[in-house]
């Protein structure tokens, strides 16, 4: 068995490949809109330093956002391509779960995730989990709301949970980490978890069920874009207004 | 040598694989126009997320229908520029996965080249030559040589023959895509009926300007609207047509006399104006050159043209590595200098 894994749909490009649950090499690479031209030299030069040749890969494993970021569709094409050339099947996962990995990679006994990332007007693609030994159970699933709600759902479901961390990929110039309540979690920035975030798909690959598609299903593999085209929004107001 | 060719630069998403450069052995396009109609013209969001579900279906399509697999074909040609950037990069992307996975040599082509290429699809036409391309995107005269390589001669300073006959489409009231209905209706117009300026055809260059064409048109029909005036539209149509027709015919006729090629391919989606397709068989044969239209289908984008630009560079022993980009804008001369 080896399994490629590859995650672009936020500022970090991340490849990995493995075995098992543990990456036999892995690259991360943040230049801004670095990510079309690195990821398939990256997934190349991971192959090589597992001494791997393409055709001996098992399954892709492609992060599918959420984000309507250009990379997300750069990761997916790729993954889609790949994998039908291949004839292996294609595993999709959130990069939210993907991230919420990278920043609890143990086993854990109760603690609670929230991945967020930034999707303009104070608002961020988030989701929450809650991690049980190697399995992630989702507690709310991919949704768009604002940063400043964000926290309050966190603390909600909070229940018993001994931990909670917040990964979030928030800049200064946003403005909005403020917006979350201080509420005693831990807050980690996606940066610094950048390099385990490919191996962390590799891990959900192991521990946890995830969709997979093969044959022809690998055709209808999309992103999840979580938010509607703007143009789509507006003409869908314009056309309530002529009615 | 069977090339796959994958073209995403704008609305539609298409593969193909070509024979040697020549024959078309699959091809195949999914078009996004009804998706973008309701908008009134392509929102690059959506083609890019079209591009996405459809890239992979396209191109396993387009090997089973030339009844081939990936084992038997010789190399990836992939629409690397210009054209909208994140519709280019599901393209491109695919491509180098595709790449990649087979180990199969990767070319970019930039997508004019691509146009070019069309032209020597089911045909022998050999190179030198010179070539017409007129599309929504592009007007240019270009030199291409026996290794298919680009020169310049001249091209629009503002808006292309393509994009001009949008525009009057929109304000004559024909919805998108407007420039063929123009071009319909031109046909049962009079040229006659409206004085349009030919801009630039007096200068000593291959350059174009449409701009002051489509203000010239609006103005015209602002003038009449506002006297009360009926307009008939497929006068404005041929009137407009003609003055299009007239500067591109002429600057064509002028390169063949000035730089001696007898031959000219007529390239890109306003390949298919019966308009000038008559204006520019009717020239050449007074003048006594050549000029090859590809066939309709083939003037709209389309893969094979990619695939057969495609064969025609890696016999030149182009090669592109994983590094390859997609490019928003990018000139033939930044191409064929490697700056991928
Ligand atoms: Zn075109």
């Amino acid at each position: 068995m080896a399994v490629l894994t590859l995650d672009t749909a936020t500022n970090v490009a991340a490849v990995a490949v493995g075995a098992g649950a543990t990456p036999l090499a892995s690259m991360a690479s943040m230049v801004p809109r670095g990510h079309s031209r690195v990821l398939q030299p990256a997934i190349a030069a991971v192959l090589e330093t597992a001494s791997l040749q393409p055709t001996q890969l098992t399954q892709i494993v492609v992060g599918i956002g959420p984000g309507s970021y250009t990379g997300v569709r750069l990761g997916v094409a790729t993954a889609k391509a790949m994998a039908s050339a291949l004839t292996i099947p294609l595993v999709s996962v959130s990069t939210l779960l993907g991230m919420a990995e990278s920043a609890v990679p143990y086993e854990a006994g109760g603690v609670i995730a929230l991945p967020l990332l930034y999707a303009r007007r104070k608002r961020a693609y988030g989701a929450l989990y809650r991690k049980v030994g190697r399995r992630w159970e989702a507690l709310l699933p991919p949704q768009v709301r604002p940063v400043s709600e964000w926290g309050d759902a966190m603390q909600q479901r909070r229940g018993d949970a001994r931990m909670a961390v917040i990964v979030h990929d928030f800049e200064p110039k946003h403005k909005v980490l403020e917006d979350l309540p201080a509420t005693g979690e831990t807050r980690v920035h996606l940066s610094e978890v950048a390099p385990d975030l490919a191996p962390a798909l590799l891990r959900l690959f192991h521990h946890q069920p995830l969709p997979s598609a093969s044959g022809t299903d690998i055709h209808t593999v999309v992103p999840d874009y979580a938010l509607p085209v703007e143009a789509e929004v507006r003409l869908a107001e314009k056309e309530r207004e002529g009615q | 040598m069977n090339v796959l060719g994958i073209e995403t630069s704008c609305d539609e998403t298409a593969a193909a694989v070509v024979v040697d450069g020549r024959t078309i052995a699959s091809q195949i396009i999914a078009s996004q126009i009804h998706t973008h109609e309701r908008f009134g013209g392509v929102v690059p969001e959506v083609a890019s997320r079209k591009h996405v579900e459809t890239v992979t279906w396209v191109v396993d399509q387009a090997l089973t229908e030339a009844g081939m697999t990936w084992k038997e074909l010789d190399g990836i040609a992939v629409t690397c520029g210009p054209g909208l950037l994140g519709a280019l990069l599901v393209g491109v992307s695919a491509a180098k996965g595709y790449a990649l996975a087979t180990g199969l040599p990767l070319v970019g082509v930039h997508h004019i080249a691509g146009h070019v290429a069309a032209a020597c699809l089911n045909t022998d036409l050999q190179f030198p030559a010179l070539a017409l391309v007129v599309s929504g995107g592009h007007t240019e005269i270009l030199v291409v040589d026996e290794q298919f390589r680009f020169s310049k001669l001249g091209g629009t300073k503002d808006d292309a023959a393509g994009e001009a006959y949008d525009k009057v489409a929109r304000l004559v009231g024909l919805s998108y895509p407007g420039g063929p209905k123009v071009d319909r209706l031109a046909a049962v117009g009079n040229p006659e009926a409206y004085a349009f300026p030919r801009s630039l055809i007096e200068e000593d260059s291959y350059d174009f300007s449409f701009s002051g064409l489509k203000s010239a048109v609006a103005n015209e029909l602002t003038k009449r609207r506002n006297r009360g005036e009926e307009i008939v539209v497929e006068d404005v149509c041929a009137s407009f047509q003609q003055a299009v027709v007239e500067v591109l015919v002429e600057k064509t006729a002028r390169a063949v006399k000035h730089t001696g090629y007898q031959t000219v391919v007529v390239a890109g989606g306003v390949a298919a104006n019966q308009g000038l397709r008559r204006a520019l068989s009717e020239r050449a044969n007074a003048d006594g050159f050549a000029v090859h239209f590809p066939p309709l289908q083939l003037c709209t984008d389309n893969a094979a043209m990619i695939a057969a630009a495609g064969t025609f560079l890696l016999r030149a022993g182009v090669r592109h590595n994983l590094w390859l980009n997609a490019h928003a804008t990018f000139s033939l001369s930044d191409w064929q200098a490697g700056k991928v």
